[in-house]
Order: C-alpha cells, then structure tokens, then sequence
C-alpha cells in the first residue's frame, strides 16, 4: 500500500581504514550518515593459511565484536574485503589464500551480522569469486553482497597519461571493458541472487543520463553510487557541489532505484564530510516534485498486482473509487461524448433529436455523469441507459438515480451487457464503455463489445471506437525476482513465470522502444468477429543487455481526436488508472548489441477463456510460454 | 612553516605509546611495518596494530642501526592516529615524512635528546589519496617525493619547503599502486607498479604524456619495485617472481622464483638495491632473500629464516654491507651479507 514515510535520502561514508572504531562510528552517526563502510580487517594485514611459521600468528586477525557497544550499531556497518583478494587469478597460492581470506572475512561479517559487504569486481574473470559467494548465501545468513564496479574501466581512464596511447584511437567498445559486463557475469553465475546487489563508483568522466549505457544500470539491483570525494568541484561559497553531469545522474538513479545509498568516500577535500552529506540530500530532495502522479505511484514502484477479471469477479467499492480519481480519465470520455454528440445531432435538431447513450459496465456511474455533462455542454438531449451487471455497484447507480441524476433521463438496467434486450426503439447511438486493462483488450474489453452489437443501432458510435496494445523487451532483475518470489498462485511448476503483472515499473531498462501489438476496432461489424491474434514483433538490440521479459502498455482513440495513453511516448499526462503490465520470461536471456529480438505474442480464445501465449524465437527459441492458457486465462464468464 | 629545529615544541602534540587510550587497555603497535637507514646512519621504523581495538602506529627513530626497540621511546602524535604504512628519512636526525592507511602524509620533524628520547612533532599533513598510500619515494635532490596508494594514483609533491602537491596522475594505473622508485640519477625520473601488472616509467617533464610502459598490464600483479643502477628496474610479483627490466629496451633480462615453497611461491612485498647492485627481497614469509644481479640475472646469495612472521621492511646500510628487516613479529634483524 501506499508508503507516505518522507523519503529520505540515505548517505554512507566510506572510510579506508577506521583506527578507532567507536569514535568513528559515533561521529558519522552524528553527523547523519546511516551507515559507515569500514575493512572487516586491515587491509595490509595479509594472513598465511597454509604453511609456514605465520600460519601460527598469535593474536586475532581482526579487531572484535566489542568495538561497538551493541549489534544495533553493527547493523550500520557495512563491511568492506581486503583489497588484495583475487579468487581468479592464474597462481594457485594466490588464489587459495584470497579465497581463504575471503571465507574468513565474510564469515566474520556474518557473525558480526552486517548487513552487507562490499566485494570489488575489477574485471570480467569472476567464476571463481561467484562460487566462493554463492557458498556463503546460505539460508542461515541474511547479509547482502553489494558487488562494486566502476562506471568507467580505469584502464581507459589512465590513458590520458601514457605516451602511445590514444584515447580516441579506440572506438569499439570491448566486452571487457565493459564494466556491466563484469556484474553480469557474476549476476548470471550467482543465478540472479536477490541477495547479491550491485554498486557503481562514479569517475570524473560520466556516461550521459539519457545513454543506454546508464540507462541500462537503471535496470539493474543498483544498491549504492559511490561519489568519491575528488568528483565534487568547489562553488563560489567553498561548498562542494557536483558538475551538471554527475547531478543528472544523482538524480536519476535516486529515481529509479530502491533504497539507494549514496557513499561518500576518498579523503575530505572541503571543510567536513558534513558538507557532503548536505549536498546529496539537497539534491535528491529536489527532484521529489508535488505531481499528483507520483503521490499516487509511491509505495507502488515494482510492487506486482494481479491484473482484474471484472468480468468473472466482481469489483469491490474501494476498486471503484480509486479509479474515480482519475483525474484525466472522465474529462476525456466526456469531451469525446461532447464531440460524438454534435457530429451526431445538428444544430437544428438540437431540440428534437434524442440520442441513446448506453454506458456499459456503469460501475458506480463516473461515465454516465460524464455524459450528462456532454449533453449539458454540447446543448443536445441524451437518454442514458446505465448498463452493470454487478448488483452492489447497482445500489450505487440506483441511489444516484435518486440523489444525483434527479430529473434526468437516466435507466438504470441491472444486467450483463450480454444478455440486456432493450425495447426496439432504444437502441444506442452512443455506447460508451471503460473495460481496458493495462494491456488493453486484457480486460476482454473485445469480447464485452461484440457481445453488445445487439444494443446498438447500425451507424452507432463505439467510444472507445479503437485500441491498441504495445509491447516492449526490458532488462530488470528486480522484477525478474518479484516474479520469482510471487508463488502465492501456483498451480503448476513455473505458472509464476507464464502471467503477466500489473505493475509500477521503476528499477528496469527499456532494450528497444515499444511496437504496436494488437489492435480492436468497434464496432466490429464482421459476421462473426474474429479476436484472436497473433503477431511477430522484431526488436533492435542496440545494446547488449539482459531480456528479463516485456513492458507492455495501450492507447485508445476514444473518439476522433481525443485519446488516452499510458504509451510512455504518448502518456496522458496525470492520468493514473493504468499502471504497465509485465510478461516476465522463465530464463534470463543474454541480448548482444546488434542482434534481433523476434518476439511472438498470441491471443487465443476458446469456449471459457481468453488467454496469452509469448516466447522469442530470435536471437535464441526459448519454449512457449503459458500454452493452452494452462497457468494464465481471463474467463469469458 | 616551523623550521624543522624550531626549539618551541609544543610537548602537546606528542604522546607516548598509549597516551591516547584508556588506560585498561593494553596497547602495543606490534607490527613492525616500515624501515629506513638514511645516508648516515639513522635508522626510521614504523610500528603499526593491525589487529586490535585500535588500528593505530608509532614511529621509532635512532641515530645509529639497532635491533634492539625499546617501546618507551616509540612516539606518535595525535595526527598520526591511523596506521603509518611507509615513511621516509628526509633529512637526518631533523625531517621526516611518512604515509598513513587513510591516504594523508604528513612531514615530521624528529629530534632525538641525549638520553634517545624521541620528539617527535608533526608539521604539515596532506590528505588527498583517497585510500592507504603504500610507497613513498625521495628524489635524489630530496626536494620532491613521489607518493603512490591503493586509490590507484601517484602524486608528486615540493617537499623542499613544505608540502605541496605539483602533480597529481588520477588514475596512474587500473589498480592499486604498490610501489614507487626515483630514478638514482634523476630528479623527474620515477618508476611505478602496480596490482594492474605493469611497471610504468613517469618523467614529469612531459606534461601531456608523463607515462611509458616498460612493462604491459598483465594479471601477474606486481608488489614491489626498485632500480639496479639507472637503467634496470627490478620488480617484484604477487606470484613469487623478480624480474630485471631494461628500461631503455623495455625488455625482461631475468628472472627468478623468489620464495618458493611446497603450497606455491609466496608473493613479494618489498625490494631494495644497495649501490654494489646488491638486490634484497622479503614478502608474505618469515624469509629475506638477497640476489647478486652483475650479469643481468638474479644469483641467490644469502638467505635467512630469522624472522618469525611475515618480513615487511627492508633497508640496506649505507656505510656496511648490513641489511636490516623488520616485520610482523616485532623484531628488527640485522644480515651481515659480507659473510655470504
């Protein structure tokens, strides 16, 4: 539910080394950082594991658990390796003795029950490291790997000072150095872990924030930015502020990514570290703005719903009044009512022409006011036939009646729109209807219509008269895992992987941009209307990216030109009934830049239900999601 | 700044060995972590605790080489309150400089009184690496120093007044810098290495491209690093090797496996050169080894198991064929070569 907690920024600070432990710890707590970074042990005090007169040093390798006066402290302290520790590395000695050293220290941190140690990453060999971790992920422990990168590969970076090498003289980027890659290769072999998140150190030199290759890390379990102290610049006042680039970034990973940390670290440059932490929260709280569309989403990012099935279901109140709310949604429908209205009655029949408005699935009567209020503007005469088949939300529309629509000429009809017979002389003009989903036709808004040709006259007008569905391939682990963890429905193996999902999507990264879909035109005036589809899509790959399933969104034209969208392209603006739908896939799917992504959606339909079918077919087949509708379907009934 | 002999000094800002602490508290800096001759003789060692409640170092400082400590006369100030990881003997019985495990260097000025009271008083620190700075360098003139750290950069610093930065290369190297050397025969000369397996060449006279690579990145990190006359660098790997670098070809002459043991050879941690080209090696063993280098390859010529820990400093007397060693085991040990 809706979280209304003040957000607060969460700074870190990062220290090299802690000599005393407590004051440290003291003085940062005091100063409002909510965790301090510090080596499990110091970071020159190398141990000898195997052999030799130093296996038997006396004394601890660390200093103890009673540093700090209560585990509640230690829950602030994050945990940092030895920076000498390599498990991939070719020489035997050395790897065993870092992955010794690595069992020690994580073990320690275990005790000491941090809530997370930081493991460095410097490169794209990382086999051996994910087994060590992995072994460590143990049910028994709760602590968090927080994987650090930097944003951009040092060895580009150095070159700007070695004679022979030109940093211009590289223009194709190689996996290697490509420092996502070394994440992902860990992220694939400790298999999507929900534990091990990720953590970037930003350079002096950032990637643009509107690049793939930020983008692409908004998609990602992104824990903590780490903003070393020599990116901070000096403004006029002596204060340390951060350049337009590294602000844009700031901002935009505070926006997309949960719990983020921002740590501070490197030497203190400016009068205290104080002055850091300051910064930070002035500059992520900025970027909270008062739109009524973020209010609504907080608490909702990434959290997944179980789409409706207002047909076999019936909706409850607080449902209703949610989507009462919108504030855009019922402007729309009644400008679109006003339009159709006066294309359909001339000026000089004003007084004698009556037309039918027929709402369909009337719920608790948004549109038939909506209507009303057309009639009222557009100076025509309407009857209105509020048509709803859920006999509680008929209360409402019958107390309306009364109250509200008093002397108006306004039927309610207690009925599925199916099944209603009105006399011959009252067939609609106008039907009017709000049954799309996140997806569109998801809500079986297709079937309810054909269903509902019989109440129309042959020259009605449908609004909506047309929509369409969109679909777009996106990279995010996190919503990958949500899936995961969602097994309250399962009915066979996997069924969690073959549904889609209503959701808020924050922390993901769109691979290509969405493509039309399906789309339903009313009224259908075919003989027997077909709602079955099937349509292959082709992705662009345009950076190499992890395939954790597809977005999927809808625009309607309601009539002529008044729409609505939640298309991130084309998104009312402030309307906010419709949050995305998600597919997720079973497997993570390895997408290289250049490739094509051919994707395959099915609608199919039989006697009882509607349902989805996906998989790709390109660069890789992956098996048929969701076959016979055996874990999804929409009920017809 | 104050003159290094300045007689106003202010006892304050001195302490003696656990000053600072709670006095339940036992507190020794145990780990011998750094040592230093300088040209006539002083002797500069670093003790840190590494394991502790407190992570914390003194410095010892003597007119004349001894294996003897006596901790009552071990100082720290208050500045110095992280661990000391490298230190320098900048001007004899007067200056010092040393390098902490929080990136900050300070210049020190020493003074020892007739009864080796150590005072020890700090007269300007810096603090821009942004983690521990393990290697620090003096150039011949003794007027610049170069520094190097686990934050991946070098730094070049005017010693000759105070302390002030002249250049900063951020970042010299794609990981921790471990080691750098002043060329013996040039004052903007310095060598390099580093975690990233190269050994880099730095003339800070070029101003746009300062660095040359004498040797590529490679995942055979190097540890440590030190001239063999003016055109070989020897180098040090997490791997056990020594190998001689021809800085002029940019070629590999020697080399050898150092520490070689049944479980693999034990990684480097330190080298040092005396002018006869006299090459002494410690690392992560309780063993110093020392090579004789005149042929272009690497002839073991003594070695010693004394130590009861992991070796971390080395010296070579200036004036005898002596070597001195320290290292976790709280001891300094003296090598006679000359009987080998």
């Amino acid at each position: 539910m809706t979280n209304n907690d003040n957000r607060m920024v969460t700074v870190t600070i990062d220290y090299p080394s802690v000599s005393c432990l407590k004051t440290t710890f003291d003085e940062a707590s005091k100063n409002g950082f909510a965790y301090i970074c510090a080596p499990l042990a110091h970071s020159l005090f190398r141990r000898e594991f195997f052999h030799g007169k130093s296996k038997n040093r006396k004394g601890p390798f660390t200093r103890s658990d009673l540093c700090l006066s209560s585990f509640e402290d230690w829950a602030a302290v994050i945990g940092k390796i030895s920076p000498y520790i390599n498990c991939d590395t070719s020489n035997e000695y050395n790897r065993k003795t870092s992955e010794a050293t690595l069992k020690q220290e994580l073990s320690y941190a275990c005790h000491l029950s941090l809530p997370a140690v930081i493991i460095p990453v410097n490169g794209p060999n990382v086999t051996n490291l994910s087994r060590v971790i992995l072994s460590k992920l143990v049910p028994t422990t709760s602590i968090q790997i927080w994987i650090k990168v930097p944003l951009c590969d040092p060895v580009k970076q150095k070159k700007c000072f070695y004679q022979g090498e030109d940093e211009e003289s590289e223009p194709t980027e190689s996996e290697a150095n490509d420092t996502w890659h070394w994440w992902n290769n860990l992220r694939t072999m400790t298999d999507s872990n929900k534990r091990v998140c990720v953590c970037v150190e930003v350079g002096g030199d950032v990637p643009a924030a509107d690049g793939a290759v930020m983008r692409r890390w908004l998609g990602e379990p992104l824990r903590a930015v780490l903003l070393p102290t020599h990116v901070f610049v000096t403004n006029r006042k002596g204060f340390p502020v951060l350049t337009k680039p590294h602000q844009a970034l700031v901002r935009q990973v505070a926006s997309h990514c949960h719990d983020i940390n921002f740590v501070v670290t490197g030497a203190c440059r400016h009068q205290h570290f104080d002055l850091y932490l300051k910064y930070i929260g002035y500059l992520v709280q900025q970027k909270e703005s008062t739109d009524p569309l973020a209010t609504f989403t907080e608490g909702y990012e990434d959290f997944l719903q179980y789409p409706l099935q207002p047909l076999a279901d019936n909706l409850e109140s607080q449902t209703y009044e949610v989507f009462e709310k919108d504030p855009i949604k019922y402007n729309k429908y009644q400008e679109a009512i006003y339009h159709a209205l006066l294309d359909r009655v001339p000026f000089e029949e004003k007084e004698t022409s009556v037309q039918v408005v027929m709402v369909v699935g009337a719920g608790r009567g948004p549109l038939v006011t909506a209507a009303l209020n057309a009639a009222r503007k557009a100076q025509r005469r309407v009857k209105v036939y509020a048509v709803e088949k859920n006999p509680n939300a008929v209360v409402t529309l019958e107390t309306k009646q009364v109250e509200e629509w008093r002397g108006e000429a306004v039927t309610v009809v207690s009925s599925d729109m199916r099944l209603f017979r009105p006399p011959a002389d009252q067939l609609a003009d106008l039907l009017v209807s709000e049954l799309l989903g996140s997806f569109g036709d998801n809500e079986l808004s297709p079937e309810c219509l054909d269903g509902a040709r019989h109440l129309m006259k042959d020259d009605a007008i449908s609004i909506p008269c047309s929509y369409t569905s969109y679909l777009s391939p996106i990279q995010s682990m996190r919503l990958y895992n949500e899936v995961r963890g969602y097994k309250e429905r399962i009915i066979v193996k996997e069924s969690h992987f073959e549904m889609p999902y209503v959701v808020h999507q924050k922390n993901r990264f769109t691979i290509d941009q969405p493509q039309p879909l399906f789309t339903f035109h009313h009224p259908n005036t075919d003989e027997v209307p077909d709602n079955t589809r099937y349509k292959q899509l082709t992705f662009d790959v345009k950076t190499t990216s992890i395939l954790h399933g597809f977005s999927g969104y809808f625009s309607t034209v309601l009539y002529k030109d008044t729409t609505l969208s939640i298309h991130p392209d084309t998104h009312s603006p402030g309307m906010f009934s419709w949050f995305p739908i998600y597919f997720p896939i079973k497997e993570p799917v390895h997408l290289k830049a250049g490739k094509k992504l051919i994707v395959n959606f099915w609608r199919l339909i039989d006697k009882e239900k509607v349902w989805y079918e996906w998989n790709i077919s390109a660069p890789t087949p992956i098996p048929i999601h969701n076959p016979n509708g055996r874990s999804y379907s929409i009920k017809l009934h | 700044m104050d003159s290094p002999n300045s007689p106003d000094i202010n006892d304050s800002t001195v302490k003696v060995g656990t000053m600072n602490f709670p006095h339940h508290f036992v507190h020794y800096d145990n780990h011998l972590m750094f040592l230093d001759i300088s040209e006539d003789g002083h002797m500069l060692l670093g003790a840190g605790d590494l394991s502790g409640r407190y992570w914390s170092s003194s410095i010892y400082y003597s007119k004349e080489a001894k294996t003897s400590l006596n901790k009552e006369n071990s100082r720290t100030t208050q500045d110095m309150e992280n661990v000391l990881c490298c230190g320098k003997i900048l001007e004899s019985g007067k200056k010092i400089v040393v390098g902490d495990d929080v990136g900050k260097i300070f210049l020190a000025s020493v003074k020892v009184e007739e009864n080796d009271n150590l005072v020890l008083n700090m007269l300007v620190g810096a603090a821009d690496h942004d983690s521990a700075v393990l290697a620090l360098s003096l150039s011949p003139d003794k007027k610049k120093l170069v520094s190097g750290g686990i934050d991946m950069c070098i730094k070049v610093w005017d010693v000759s007044e105070s302390l002030s930065t002249l250049f900063t290369y951020r970042p010299a190297h794609s990981k921790m810098v471990t080691d750098v050397a002043y060329s013996p025969n040039s004052d903007t000369v310095f060598a390099s290495c580093s975690h990233d397996g190269s050994a880099v060449l730095w003339d800070t006279r070029q101003i746009t491209k300062p660095a040359l690579a004498l040797k590529r990145e490679c995942e055979e990190r190097l540890e440590a690093g030190c001239w063999l006359g003016e055109n070989v660098l020897a180098v040090g790997s997490a791997y056990g090797n020594i190998m001689l670098i021809d800085t002029r070809m940019k070629a590999i002459l020697g080399q050898t496996e150092c520490f070689k043991q049944k479980t693999g050879s034990r990684p480097l941690h330190s080298l040092v050169s005396n002018s006869n080209g006299i090459l002494a090696a410690c690392g992560d063993t309780n063993e110093v080894k020392v090579f004789e280098t005149s042929s272009e390859c690497l002839k073991q010529i003594y070695t010693s198991a004394s130590h009861d820990d992991f070796v971390r400093g080395l010296a070579w007397h200036p004036k005898t064929s002596h070597l001195y060693s320290c290292g976790f085991d709280s001891t300094v040990k003296c090598h006679d070569i000359s009987k080998s």
